[in-house]
């Protein structure tokens, strides 16, 4: 019998990190895809349609950079957090509160011009993305309450916030019944260029850019740094753990709440019901591109960018076998848990002895 | 609305019923969290041990076994959060909230095609299945007990017996030894990975016990995402009940209550449903909050190395 040995690992070089993500990624995706082998899908329409579609033909490149800017923007407010090792889950409920304000500003001033319009829209946005984001960053910097739960709870409230203006006060007249606001007015929508929201991802890189810098090169940035590595020393050296919770929540919910406007001002134009609401669970999703990209800013270009596209490849999955909503759901928590299960690599060292 | 004995009896039945999920969700993560393992995925586990139960309760006929089928399936589930946080050093936040994403696709994907199948004739009996004694005005109250399955005792005894097990055997303290200190732990001769896995599968037994229970006692059918948040809710109990089991009774028939105080109330007061909706959700943050303030928390006790990964030096395997 040969001796299998696990060996704890001090150091890991950084060759082998980026081997080891790269592959569970893959490995994601393979299990994906053997669960929808098992459900009838072909393999190379499946290959195809995750990796090759979403991106070659026009009109899916499209849709996807439409789910990129959303899921770049939040999973960069999101990364903040967990570099703080705050574990945020709220950006759903965040991005929520923000296209719920937009919609207010854009029913109440409606005869605002552009360009104020856009800009009132979207700091609506913001406002409301860090209203939301405050209350779990008030509850965890006073009083230290799981922010785990807090903002997830408070997804859910949002969720009904929405059920209850969109079935209620703000129930367009003229939608037959169905469960949706009235359209934005011309002079909300943010135009695109042949169907890219151009605006929407100059928006996206420069945010990518300033939040490289703040989280590398400046004190609050070390602060928060430090904070996530080891809050007992950072409390030691005088770091504030209340600032720490505070600002990160703000810049999150900030980032959550701006997805938001730019999803109801450039893709939706008015709040609806769950499966098709404005946030598309693109919230939860960005907490997987937060994670692929392994907390680094400017790898949530790509990670987004990869999710983008299996979002967008999964829904023609789904689409094309008659799946439920839930495949997606199924195909991020695979991904997720993959991603996790590397610590595995990168703590030990299997050393096998044959005797 | 006019309060009466069938008002007052229809409460107490909604309640008791509706907690069952809640208690054995909630004493199970209490468990799991003893031994330093947070486990998100509880919604997960629930889910589908909600849809095996309704699955394995068709094919077999026997409500009984689908209540074990469905606490099999959510073992299983959290057995893989176990290998991932535990076994690998992974981080269980994320590694929890994958198991609840996963939990709810892969019902999804599989509960197609049993949306609504009845099982008819299959519930979980009454265990008192004649008619009800008494005066005409007590009747309702004495039924809205009466006529519950055994399901809603058993839920009474478990936390009970849990806590005894924690508190009162070698095993007990062994879990509470890897949630404390899992380096002393180990130097005193506790198997922490082992323990560790053992707390986290008994979690997930029971929150595949409490799904199943949803969809074969409470509701009687599967539908997509059954729980409902109800999971999530479950381990928002845990600090409520500072991680004693026998405690989640107390919180959990406190949530029922006011989860079916929101039913019983929609349509017949003036405040929209959707916002009694939120109730349970908006409540949870409260009190977690309320729990939180410092001058609670000294008493509270959770465990010291709660969420920590135990990286063990060196293992022969």
């Amino acid at each position: 019998m040969p001796e299998v040995r696990l060996l704890r690992r001090y150091e890991v070089s950084n060759k082998l990190r980026i081997a080891t993500y790269i592959v569970s990624f893959i490995l994601g995706v393979i299990l994906f895809i053997l669960v929808e082998i098992a459900y009838g899908a072909d393999f190379n329409d499946i290959l195809f349609k995750l990796f090759i579609k979403p991106i070659t033909s026009y009109e899916d490149l499209k849709v996807t950079l439409r789910y990129f800017i959303p899921v770049g923007i939040t999973s960069l407010g999101l990364l903040i957090t967990y570099r703080a090792g705050i574990y945020s889950i709220g950006a759903e409920g965040q991005l929520v509160l923000g296209s719920i304000f937009v919609a207010w500003v854009a029913y109440s001033f409606a005869s605002l011009e552009k360009p104020i319009s856009i800009v009132m829209a979207l700091l609506a946005g913001v406002l409301g993305g860090v209203m939301w984001a405050l209350i779990p960053g008030v509850l965890k910097g006073f009083l230290n309450v799981n922010e785990v739960l807090t903002t997830l709870m408070l997804n859910f409230v949002a969720y009904s916030l929405t059920d209850y203006l969109i079935y209620g006060p703000w129930r367009s007249p003229k939608s037959f019944n169905f469960p949706l606001t009235e359209p934005l007015n011309e002079s909300y929508i943010i135009p695109t260029y042949m169907g890219v929201s151009i605006i929407g991802i100059a928006i996206m890189i420069s945010l990518i850019v300033i939040i490289n810098v703040i989280i590398k090169y400046t004190s609050i940035g070390y602060e928060i740094r430090a904070y996530g590595y080891n809050p007992a020393a950072a409390y030691a050296a005088g770091i504030s753990p209340r600032k720490v919770a505070l600002l990160t929540f703000i810049l999150s919910g900030a980032l959550a709440g701006l997805a938001g406007a730019l999803q109801l001002t450039t893709v939706h134009y008015r709040l609806g019901p769950k499966p098709w609401s404005v946030s598309e669970s693109l919230g939860y999703t960005s907490i997987i591109a937060a994670w692929l990209s392994r907390l680094e800013p400017l790898a949530i270009l790509p990670a987004s960018m990869l999710l983008a596209m299996l979002i967008n490849g999964g829904l023609n999955i789904k689409a094309s076998l008659g799946q439920p909503e839930g495949i997606v759901n199924l195909m991020n928590g695979i991904i997720l848990i993959t991603l996790v299960a590397t610590e595995f690599v990168l703590n030990y060292r299997v050393v096998i002895k044959l005797r | 609305m006019d309060v009466d004995s069938f008002v007052i009896g229809n409460f107490i039945y909604l309640t008791l019923k509706n907690a069952v999920p809640l208690i054995l969700a909630s004493s199970g993560e209490a468990v799991s969290e003893r031994a330093g393992v947070i486990n998100l995925g509880v919604e997960g586990s629930m889910l589908v041990g909600a849809l095996t139960g309704v699955i394995t309760t068709l094919i077999t006929g026997n409500v009984w076994l689908g209540f074990l089928a469905g606490g099999l399936a959510g073992l299983a589930l959290a057995l893989l959060h176990g290998l991932i946080s535990v076994l690998f050093g992974g981080n269980q936040i994320v590694s929890g909230l994958a198991i609840a994403m996963i939990g709810g696709g892969i019902t999804a994907l599989v509960g197609r095609a049993y949306v609504g199948r009845s099982l008819f004739g299959l519930r979980p009996p009454p265990i008192y299945p004649y008619e009800v004694p008494g005066p005409d005005h007590l009747k309702p109250i004495l039924s809205s007990v009466l006529k519950q399955d055994i399901m809603v005792f058993i839920s009474i005894v478990i936390p009970l017996l849990i806590t005894y097990m924690l508190f009162r055997t070698k095993l007990g303290s062994a879990i509470r030894a890897c949630g404390e200190n899992p380096v002393i732990a180990e130097s005193l001769g506790v198997n922490v990975i082992t323990t560790r896995l053992v707390a986290v599968g008994l979690g997930g037994f029971l929150s595949g016990l409490g799904g199943a229970y949803l969809s074969l006692g409470v509701v009687g059918s599967w539908v997509e995402n059954l729980t409902a948040g109800m999971g999530w809710i479950a381990v928002g109990l845990v600090p409520l009940a500072m991680w004693i089991p026998s405690r989640t009774l107390l919180t959990s028939y406190l949530m029922a209550a006011l989860i079916s105080t929101s039913y019983m109330l929609q349509g017949r007061i003036g405040v929209s449903s959707y916002f009694l909706v939120m109730i349970p959700y908006i409540t949870t943050v409260v009190m977690l909050s309320i729990v939180s303030i410092e001058r609670f928390k000294v008493r509270l006790g959770a465990p010291s190395a709660l969420g920590k990964p135990y990286i063990r030096e060196e293992r022969l395997g």
